[in-house]
């Protein structure tokens, strides 16, 4: 059981990180300009996040799972770990990264290195939904900007009672937003961990029973929520004061926007719907949030005009969209070789 | 009374104080242009205490802002405005508090345009202080009261030309001493109109921050 905690740790640290980090996504400016409070939002944010992940992520969860059904826990263990190096070498460069994009180069890394073929069809559309996450997230906070402007310029509000109800919406926003990054993200976190968990299933009383892969969520949600917890002030203050410099209406949008998105490649629900509905539906991949709020924020600079757009910062985005799989790719692969034939662990 | 609605009580009341003082500045102007300083004098009292109460509401809204977290992306912004308005209402103290002291002769030939530039600089800060109360209610008809703070600021300046003309042209005044004198408070009475201009500027800025 030690051992399998162990090889779990990669997972659990990209889980913590991805709390630290994509927190500040949904209640950055919120919590940077003090129109809520940290703790408020943590608990908001940890709480959102684990009912997503748990009710929600299987989903894409099960996408990965299929690019790379990994069945050892060490070959897991290393293209997780592959994946969260991968990330804190990009975070460095300043290129806004993408979890997603490096979990799924490292399972690539393993499927190339196991000899099995990759499964082309979910790739493409893995890699559609990439390109597709900043084009949505901005499509949608461009029509979201022209309401919010039309609103609050035919609604007679006083200053004070306007800030109270953007308040509201900012918290309601932000549980949606953690929802959404539980239930859509959940699958980078725990994702490669699904075929080889060590968790059995648990009969609660005569009520219910705790599947494993519900146990595997819930570890992974919580990992998430620590990293909420512990970590993410600092990136608020960051974000909410020198980064990304949003009023509290922009920032409301761009949350709405980010987060519709994430939903949007995580609801098994709403595909159900919309396959049931004879539509097109959007397949359930984990995206990237951050890649999310620059498209966001990018929407609105068009609507404002298209002065605001920071073509460098969306230049920085396609590099990522190459050199993060990538890296994690090789990463992977010479890894997964010093791991069965230095430490003679199985990784296939 | 909500935290709020306590808070934009203590604005209304502010600025009552406000628009409530720079009536008696112009009463307190036109005594003294009369030559009627006893009466100015009582104006200048009026002024101090109106003045005090003002000062008690705003250290009231400024604690209020920053202990309740009211508008806490605009509460300095609020602060600064609402403090602009205490400086039009120091200044006016310290104009009737100074003419009460020198009594200046004004010459009958120039009290009219005195007496005009005087309500053109107190119509600048009337509507700077309805445009403060839009900033709070209806920040979208915000621009049409700037704009009629530009017009009777700009109404000041050129009566303060004319007047300016008038004293060193005319042979009414002779010693130069005086014609300093006069100047100096044609340049006093401008004043609150560009006080006034310049709040409303500021003012615009703090809209333009609030805009998405």
């Amino acid at each position: 059981m030690i051992a399998s905690f162990f090889y779990l740790s990669s997972g659990l640290f990209m889980g913590w990180s991805l709390g630290a980090n994509d927190a500040a996504n949904i209640f950055g400016t919120a919590v940077g300009t003090k129109m809520v409070r940290f703790t408020t939002a943590a608990i908001i944010c940890s709480l959102f996040i684990l009912l997503g992940a748990v009710l929600s992520g299987a989903g894409t969860t099960e996408t990965l799972s299929t690019l790379g059904s990994i069945t050892a826990l060490p070959g897991a263990f290393i293209v997780a770990l592959s994946s969260a190096l991968t990330i804190m070498w990009m975070t460095k460069t300043g290129i806004p990264v993408s979890t997603s994009q490096a979990i799924v180069g490292a399972i690539l890394g393993w499927n190339i290195f196991s000899g099995i073929s990759i499964d082309f069809s979910i790739l493409f559309r893995v890699v559609g939904a990439w390109v597709f996450t900043p084009i949505l997230a901005a499509g949608f906070s461009f029509g979201l900007y022209f309401i919010f402007k039309y609103l609050l310029e035919h609604v007679k509000i006083h200053m004070f009672r306007l800030d109270l109800i953007l308040k509201i919406c900012l918290l309601a926003a932000g549980a949606f937003g953690s929802y959404s990054l539980g239930m859509n993200n959940i699958a980078n976190v725990v994702g490669v961990f699904m075929a080889s968990s060590p968790f059995v299933d648990i009969q609660i009383g005569d009520l219910f029973i705790l599947t494993g892969a519900q146990q595997m969520l819930f570890l992974g949600g919580a990992s998430i929520a620590l990293g909420v917890i512990t970590y993410s002030k600092r990136v608020m203050m960051t974000v909410g004061s020198n980064l990304y410099k949003l009023s509290p209406v922009t920032a409301l949008i761009v949350v709405l926007s980010s987060s519709l998105v994430l939903f949007l490649f995580a609801s098994e629900g709403l595909q159900g719907w919309l396959i049931a509905a004879g539509l097109p539906a959007l397949p359930l991949v984990p995206v990237s949030q951050s890649q999310g709020v620059v498209g966001a924020i990018s929407g609105i600079g068009i609507a404002k005009g298209g002065g605001n757009v920071n073509t460098r910062l969306l230049g920085k985005i396609f590099v990522g969209w190459m050199l993060t799989p990538l890296s994690a790719g090789i990463l992977s692969y010479i890894s997964l070789f010093i791991m069965q034939n230095v430490f003679m662990q199985n990784v296939m | 009374m909500s935290k709020s609605k306590s808070l934009q009580h203590e604005i209304d009341l502010y600025l009552k104080c406000i628009s409530r003082a720079s009536l008696i500045f112009l009463e307190g102007a036109k005594d003294a242009f009369k030559s009627d300083y006893e009466d100015a004098e009582i104006r200048y009292r009026e002024i101090a205490v109106i003045e005090k109460d003002a000062d008690n509401h705003l250290k009231k809204i400024q604690y209020e802002l920053y202990a309740y977290n009211i508008a806490p992306d605009s509460r300095a912004d609020i602060f600064e405005l609402l403090d602009d308005l205490d400086d039009i209402v120091d200044s006016a103290k310290k104009i009737i508090f100074q003419i009460c002291v020198e009594k200046p002769l004004i010459p009958d030939s120039m009290k009219e345009d005195y007496i005009a530039i005087t309500e053109a600089s107190v119509g600048a800060a009337d509507i700077l202080i309805q445009g403060v109360r839009a900033f709070f209610e209806d920040i979208n008809t915000l621009e049409g009261y700037v704009d009629n703070v530009y017009l009777y600021e700009k109404k000041a300046d050129n009566l303060e030309e004319k007047i300016k003309k008038s004293i060193f042209h005319t042979d009414e005044v002779k010693e130069l001493a005086r014609k300093f004198q006069l100047r100096y408070y044609c340049e006093k009475f401008a004043l609150i109109s560009d006080l006034a201009e310049e709040a409303a500027k500021n003012m615009l800025m703090y809209k333009i921050k609030r805009i998405i």
